[in-house]
């Protein structure tokens, strides 16, 4: 399973990883930010995105209008400080699958990531 | 500055720091800042706009920040290392967010990138025209402060009301 | 003095007030016979008077007076020393408040002494002694009780005093003024004029000294006498404490000789050196540990363990920690620990109903119901929000606008419910946690237990049949089921042997709850 990491924060995408890992996830992506995100996509291919919201350059709602254009099925994480219902509406209206506030435990973020792929591969 | 402001602040640091670190946080009594002397020696900023406006600063000891980030990220750091103040950065953008999701009458407010200063005796200026609440935090790891220099935007206040009016 | 010259016997020098004036007196007398100016002059030097003394151009008035009216005597004021400003000593002036307080306790001890011995010892109700003479002598303190910070009086500072001169040019010297004769501890500090305490505690106030001292120390009794201690320090009884008598305080507390149906409010350990005789009326908040001789009737909570040397009597106490009593007895009432109970003897042959409780989490069983209700609604909510969308999804593209917002709506649901689960599971396991921190459910018997006891693990509740004979280990598993170990078999004995198991406890036992809840517990 091949997972890519928006986030302009490298301390959160290491706390990601560290949970991917966990989960037995080895192939991951990085990117900082909505653009290096849609560069790498291409090429990486992920079987799900985590992505956050408050990005230099392009932020992370910006990227999944622009991804669904092309991509419809893979399933989105939105995480995110963001946590008005607006937001995640907005968020999910652009077409994310599921949704997580920062800050979060480790437990929490797997519990989602499991959910997430059970309920896009049903 | 509305005390329904500060409140949000003291949940939201005790909320981020127990879940992503496991360390409790005793906050102390708020006060006004006087000034703009600095409170520690490494700050996290994030600016506020929208519907709320202004800035707020995470200031910590340089001990108490070292010990912070190494429970953040799992090994100490230097301070000098670029990862040091991105994990500043995202403990204030976590705090920030959390804060203005519980902040009453759905105002709409966005948040900036987090900016962070680490050195000794640096100050923060901040616009006069707006009070600095400064809520003093205690924890385990050491002490910092969370500094909320914020106000309601007049402008987009009346433009709502106007938009509400017109409606 | 008087002085009178030669010449004509007409000039008459006075000097008066302790040599500060001089006067001179020209006498009556025939125009030929009238002194000159000179003449005045050389019987004022007769005199001594200092020149520097003598007032300029006085001397030529009273000369001119005289020969205007030959027939009357003229005197006048020629010379004038200087007073001596005398000195003031420095001193120690009490803040008015204090001072107010000092003065309530002089009358309040004078009352005391008024009062007839037999209406003191009458237990009124507040302790007034009687309906007439409403004082409340419990209420009232017989201490100035400060605290660190406050201001305890003032230093008036002292005036050194500037000589003097008399007539004859002599220095009249000037009484000095001391320095402060009162000394101040080092519990207070001078900041400025201003004396404020370092230190909480009673105030200690004599002629020559001013000092705070942290540790309240009460020689005798706490009665009428002492009144009710409201105290932020420590507190050390050499005698015992009286009937209805509160004892509030911020640091231990010692009693030596015997406590009564009094009340304890503490936030630090206390020891009873002998023991309470609370009488059904006793009331302990204790906030650390409580060692105590023995215990009678008395109720409350300790927050620290309580270690008691002889017997539990008749009380109902909820300690945090743990309980210590490896030689004593609990008999009757109610004993609830936190952690673990090591007692000799439970209950008595006489069956005397006697409770002990062990590892109650009362703290947690809300707790634990709020995060059982919110899992129920939040899966309820999850469930139904997942049918309705499933159903608005298998209609496929052909949504209204109603239908698509809607749809968006059940997405936030669901997503929301999701979160809250993680969030509510998360919960659960750090109180989970905490609670493994708090409890170790483990009652230890040394000697016997009687029938007529009943033992509560936790939410399992455990009936003595008979006696049984000790040394007794009863616990809960993690699983939250009780296991004996009779004396020291390390085989477990089943329950059922020595007891009658009235409550399994097993659907409300919080911990067994949580772990339902939380995915992640251990």
């Amino acid at each position: 399973m091949k997972v890519m990491l928006i986030d302009d924060s490298k301390t959160m995408r290491n706390i990601q990883r560290s949970v991917l890992r966990q989960l037995g996830i080895e192939q991951i992506e990085e990117a900082c930010d909505g653009q290096d995100a849609l560069s790498k996509v291409g090429a990486f291919q992920p079987d799900l995105i985590l992505v956050d919201w408050n990005m230099p350059n392009m932020d992370g709602l910006s990227f999944i209008k622009a991804f669904r254009k092309q991509d419809k099925s893979t399933p989105l994480i939105m995480v995110t400080t963001e946590a008005e219902k607006s937001r995640v509406i907005e968020a999910i209206k652009a077409g994310v699958n599921n949704y997580l506030v920062k800050p979060f435990t480790p437990d929490m973020l797997s519990q989602r990531i499991n959910e997430t792929i059970a309920k896009c591969s049903a | 500055m509305d005390a329904g402001y500060i409140t949000p602040f003291v949940k939201s640091i005790q909320n981020v720091f127990s879940t992503m670190l496991q360390l409790p946080v005793t906050v102390l009594d708020p006060a006004i800042k006087q000034g703009n002397s600095p409170s520690h020696d490494v700050s996290g900023i994030i600016g506020m706009s929208g519907d709320v406006k202004g800035s707020v600063i995470l200031s910590f000891k340089l001990d108490a920040a070292e010990s912070i980030v190494a429970l953040f990220c799992g090994e100490r750091m230097d301070p000098d290392h670029a990862d040091f103040a991105d994990a500043i950065g995202e403990l204030v953008n976590m705090v920030c967010g959390g804060a203005k999701a519980m902040f009453t009458d759905k105002k709409r407010v966005s948040i900036s990138c987090p900016s962070v200063i680490v050195g000794k005796d640096h100050g923060v200026c901040l616009p006069s025209d707006v009070p600095c609440v400064l809520i003093p935090c205690s924890t385990d790891c050491g002490e910092f402060v969370i500094e909320v220099a914020i106000r309601e935007n007049a402008a987009a206040n009346k433009a709502a009301e106007q938009a509400a009016a017109n409606a | 003095m008087n002085g009178v010259d030669a010449a004509g016997e007409r000039i008459s020098v006075t000097i008066e007030r302790g040599g500060l004036s001089c006067t001179v007196i020209v006498r009556s007398g025939p125009e030929s016979t009238l002194p000159t100016e000179a003449d005045i002059l050389a019987q004022l030097e007769v005199q001594h008077i200092h020149p520097s003394r003598i007032l300029g151009g006085v001397v030529a008035d009273l000369l001119a007076r005289a020969a205007a009216e030959p027939g009357a005597d003229q005197s006048e004021v020629v010379a004038q020393g200087q007073p001596a400003e005398h000195g003031r000593s420095a001193e120690f002036t009490l803040d008015p408040a204090i001072r107010a307080q000092l003065d309530a306790i002089q009358l309040r001890r004078d009352r005391l002494e008024e009062m007839p011995a037999g209406k003191l010892n009458a237990k009124t109700a507040g302790g007034q002694t009687s309906e007439q003479d409403a004082v409340d002598f419990r209420s009232q303190s017989a201490f100035v009780v400060v605290q660190k910070g406050d201001h305890i009086g003032q230093i008036v500072p002292g005036v050194e005093g500037t000589d003097g001169i008399d007539v004859r040019g002599h220095v009249i010297q000037a009484k000095k003024g001391r320095s402060m004769s009162v000394k101040l501890g080092e519990s207070l500090r001078a900041e400025g004029s201003e004396v404020i305490a370092q230190t909480s505690g009673v105030l200690r106030y004599q002629i020559d000294r001013v000092e705070i001292d942290p540790v309240l120390e009460i020689r005798g009794d706490v009665d009428f006498e002492t009144g009710n201690i409201d105290f932020p320090g420590c507190v050390n009884v050499s005698g015992g404490v009286k009937d209805h008598f509160v004892v509030r305080a911020g640091g231990t507390v010692t009693v030596h000789k015997l406590v009564e149906a009094a009340e304890f409010y503490t936030s630090s350990a206390v020891v009873l050196t002998q023991g309470m005789a609370g009488r059904g009326m006793g009331r302990l908040e204790i906030g650390g540990d409580l060692h105590t001789g023995y215990l009678d009737g008395v109720a409350g909570k300790v927050s620290g363990n309580l270690y008691v040397k002889r017997e539990i009597k008749e009380c109902r106490l909820c300690v945090e920690r743990r309980v210590v009593c490896p030689d004593g007895t609990v008999y009757g009432g109610q004993l609830v620990s936190r952690q673990s109970v090591d007692i000799g003897v439970i209950g008595g042959p006489g069956g005397v109903e006697t409770e002990v409780v062990v590892g109650r989490l009362a703290e947690i069983e809300p707790l634990a119901d709020r995060i059982s209700h919110l899992t129920h609604a939040v899966q309820v909510e999850r469930e139904r929000s997942e049918g309705e969308l499933k159903a608005l999804q298998e209609r496929g593209k052909k949504l209204t606008s109603a239908q698509a917002e809607r749809l968006t709506e059940l997405q936030y649901s669901q997503v929301t419910c999701e979160d809250l689960v993680g969030r509510v599971g998360q919960a659960a396991a750090q109180l989970l946690n905490a609670a493994g921190s708090w409890t170790e459910t483990k009652l230890i018997v040394r000697r016997a237990v009687y029938k007529g006891a009943r033992i509560r693990l936790r939410n399992v509740v455990l009936e003595i049949r008979d006696m049984v004979q000790g040394p007794i280990l009863l616990e809960l598993d993690k699983a939250g089921s009780p296991h004996c170990h009779l004396r020291g078999a390390s085989e477990p004995t089943p329950i059922g042997e020595i007891a009658t198991i009235r409550d399994t406890g097993e659907d409300r036992d919080p911990i067994v709850r949580l772990r339902g809840i939380s995915p992640h517990a251990a």
